[in-house]
């Protein structure tokens, strides 16, 4: 469904992403975690066509991003971290606007229906300025789901928001996930856990583990380490391999 | 993807654009009151200059006010000597009356010496015919004084005491009149083809939110991952941009229309501002895209309006004052568009070249990941990338020509700031052969620098760099040239001349730069050894070129 095959990028002179090579298979939820700066949101901009690889591909569904852009990137919901909008517009016509943009048919009923699966119906004659963060993180989900695409693409979905939207949220993600594709990156280990099938983590631009939770934290058990938490393993892989504290 | 599908897509992007410049009371505000105050301003001007007879205070340029002379007596020494000492003066003498000059505004009006004005024997009456613009009203005052100064003159003498009088004769008092209301040629020639070009640069705020704003905003990602091409995204806001412009434009020429002064071409005006607007919101969306802040935005725009503002006054003033008039300028083809007779095309063309080239570079800079972040690509990252990339000899070759007007515009400044400080401080036979030096000193180094920094960012071959050094100075040389051939074709230079100058200079800077980039990939002793060489070239054929300009 997705794969990076060994997509490396640059800016100038600095290698953000260096040699990143996985599949994601269909239907699967996959997490990219890691510190600050390690790649994490270029990896998502890359898959988007937002940016383009300096070398390797980027494949989703046997479409290479760079080349089939328009075709890909219509396949693809896309959350950005921040959840910026039109601020003068209402979250109905923001919602009318990208239907416009993707050919949504009977776009009006549709975007109806994103709006009451956010929660947002009744604010949707309402500026997005008045917005608080959540709301706007939910009509950013809403924007992403409007087409109906395969693939579900989350940059840090619940960073910033109060623990109850986050879990609102989180619920959220998860029930459009059932049906799709999903890749996501967080800081939140305990959502990565929650929500994704497998785990990748990125260190200064490398892949540097992939596997499902368990597997990651079996992989630190080989090590020494008794009844790893994936913090645990994220400090392991991120931190260059510190001591087991629990051992 | 189908046309009708991109246009749609365009669309739906430049009304989302126009909804959101609408739909901020700021801009609507600031529309009312600027329209509002035309419209008071407007009758107020019309009727004060309705009767064409302004005046402003005369420059003390020589030659600044062109005047026909017709002698028919033979017998006006004194009066003709006392208009030749004025320096605002410039004296054109015509065997029959110059009607037609007058008319197409080569002379401000002509002195008429009849063949019965005897200075030696009483003298008599001089006519002088005066036309239509400001010029006009300052010979007249010219004139004045000089036949006061003449009686004064005379009558210290004894015997001869002439009586000198002047008949004034405005060719047209006023250029068009409407049922009650008469328009000055200042009026329809000059204030209201400014009035005009006002909408053009009420727009800087919509433009940076349009493009800063939205970079700054974050707001362009989402934009960005929709199957919107960066193509589309840039036209559609540039569409929504222009044409909320082009509504002021429209509005404001309507109306001057309803006021009931006569434009005598109105579809030619719009047309012309449309172009202008055009130009203006690409170039203008390019700097706001390229900004890393509102405020740098603001800045850039307005470092941009104010040359362009300055530009149409230029134009407009030269265009009244002097006839110079090309029709290729905006305001100078307005201005013809308002009075009547224009080829507005020549105009438009350029105008929408210009904008056409600013929305390509606005979408390639919006390909660029950095905007992303809301920074942007250094010049020396975009000099390295094109140094790294592509072909050896290729990327020396553009490296070379893309430096060349740095290398220019520098080494120009430098050799001015030297010449104006060594001219000061030394006797000029100290001053001028070091100033020869000294100038072939700085442009032989800064046409070198690119290629050092080929040599520093890449592994050349002798070949590539030695391109890189020829495309350097050949740039450098061109601009030169452009310049020479601008200059000759002001001021009515010889363009054979030009040719053979610029080829000579040509050569030298060919062959002084590719001994001086020989200089700096060899090591060693030979690198200032060559590179003096290269300067001492360069100094030896500035001294011949020196010497032949003083002979000739």
């Amino acid at each position: 469904m997705i794969v990076f095959e060994r997509v490396t990028k640059r800016f100038g002179g600095v290698t953000v992403l260096q040699e990143l090579d996985f599949r994601v298979a269909e239907g699967e939820v996959f997490g990219l975690l890691g510190e600050n700066g390690a790649g994490k949101t270029t990896a998502l901009r890359l898959l988007c066509g937002v940016l383009k690889p300096t070398s390797g591909r980027v494949l989703v569904r046997g479409l290479e991003v760079s080349t089939r852009t328009r075709e890909v990137r219509r396949m693809i919901g896309y959350l950005p971290e921040e959840p910026s909008m039109y601020e003068r517009m209402s979250a109905r016509e923001l919602l009318h606007f990208f239907a416009g943009l993707y050919d949504v048919e009977e776009a009006e009923e549709r975007a109806e229906r994103m709006l009451e699966l956010v929660g947002l119906a009744e604010r949707a004659d309402s500026k997005i300025s008045t917005f608080s963060k959540g709301m706007r993180q939910r009509l950013s989900i809403a924007r992403a789901l409007l087409h109906e695409p395969p693939v579900l693409v989350l940059d840090e979905p619940t960073s910033g928001l109060d623990p109850l939207s986050a879990r609102q949220l989180r619920r959220l993600i998860a029930e459009m996930s059932a049906s799709r594709t999903v890749m996501l990156c967080t800081h939140h280990l305990q959502e990565a856990e929650e929500l994704c099938h497998r785990i990748g983590i990125l260190h200064g631009g490398r892949l540097v583990a992939v596997g499902t939770p368990e597997e990651l934290k079996a992989g630190l058990e080989e090590h020494g380490w008794s009844s790893p938490t994936l913090e645990d393993v994220f400090v392991w892989y991120t931190g260059g391999g510190v001591a087991n504290p629990g051992g | 993807m189908c046309g009708t599908r991109v246009v749609v897509l365009l669309i739906r992007v430049a009304e989302r654009e126009l909804r959101e410049l609408l739909g901020c009371r700021r801009y609507l505000l600031a529309f009312a009151v600027q329209t509002l105050l035309l419209l008071a301003l407007l009758p107020a001007f019309s009727s004060l200059l309705s009767e064409g007879g302004a005046t402003v205070p005369v420059p003390a340029l020589r030659g600044f006010i062109p005047v026909g002379v017709v002698d028919m007596s033979g017998d006006a020494e004194l009066l003709l000597s006392q208009l030749s000492s004025r320096e605002e003066l410039s004296l054109r003498f015509y065997s029959a009356v110059p009607e037609e000059e007058l008319r197409r505004g080569k002379i401000a009006g002509y002195l008429l010496v009849p063949p019965a004005y005897r200075e030696s024997s009483g003298g008599g009456s001089v006519v002088l015919v005066l036309g239509n613009s400001l010029k006009a009203g300052m010979l007249q005052k010219a004139v004045e004084d000089s036949v006061t100064a003449l009686r004064s003159e005379l009558r210290g003498r004894a015997g001869a005491y002439p009586q000198i009088e002047v008949v004034r004769k405005f060719r047209r008092e006023v250029v068009v009149q409407v049922e009650d209301r008469r328009y000055s040629s200042f009026f329809l020639g000059y204030l209201i083809p400014l009035v005009l070009f006002f909408p053009l640069f009420m727009t800087g705020g919509a433009v940076v939110d349009a493009t800063t704003g939205e970079k700054l905003r974050r707001t362009l990602e989402p934009l960005l991952a929709s199957p919107l091409s960066r193509g589309e995204i840039v036209a559609g806001k540039f569409l929504a941009l222009w044409g909320f412009t082009g509504m002021q434009c429209t509005i404001w020429l309507g109306l001057v229309m309803l006021m009931d002064i006569p434009v005598a071409e109105p579809g030619s005006v719009l047309l012309v501002l449309l172009a202008a607007a055009a130009s203006l919101t690409a170039s203008g969306m390019l700097l706001g895209m390229l900004a890393k802040s509102v405020k740098e935005a603001n800045l850039a725009l307005m470092l941009l309006y104010i040359p362009a503002f300055i530009g149409v006054l230029y134009t407009l003033t030269a265009g009244f004052f002097t006839g110079f008039s090309p029709s290729v300028l905006p305001a100078a083809a307005v201005a013809q568009a308002v009075s009547g007779g224009t080829e507005a095309w020549k105009a438009v063309l350029p105008q929408l070249g210009i904008a056409a080239l600013s929305l390509v570079t606005c979408r390639w800079v919006l390909g660029r990941e950095e905007v992303l972040s809301g920074s942007r690509p250094s010049a020396v990252q975009l000099l390295r990338e094109v140094a790294l990339g592509g072909a050896e000899a290729g990327a020396g070759v553009k490296l070379g020509l893309l430096l060349a007007p740095f290398s220019f515009t520098t080494a120009m400044l430098l050799e001015l700031l030297a010449a104006f400080t060594m001219l000061h401080l030394l006797p000029r036979t100290v001053a001028l052969p070091l100033l020869v030096l000294l100038s072939a000193l700085a442009e032989e180094m800064l046409k070198l620098l690119p290629v050092a920094l080929f040599l520093r960012w890449r592994r050349a071959s002798a070949g590539s760099v030695l391109a890189c050094a020829l495309s350097s100075a050949a740039g450098f040389s061109a601009i030169e040239t452009a310049l020479a051939i601008a200059g000759a074709a002001l001021l009515g230079g010889s363009f054979s001349t030009v040719a053979a100058g610029r080829f000579l200079t040509l050569s030298m800077h060919l062959l002084a730069t590719s001994v001086a980039a020989l200089g700096l990939m060899r090591g060693g002793c030979l690198r200032p050894a060559l590179i003096s060489a290269a300067v001492l070239l360069h100094s030896a054929f500035n001294i011949m070129l020196l010497g032949a300009v003083l002979w000739v």
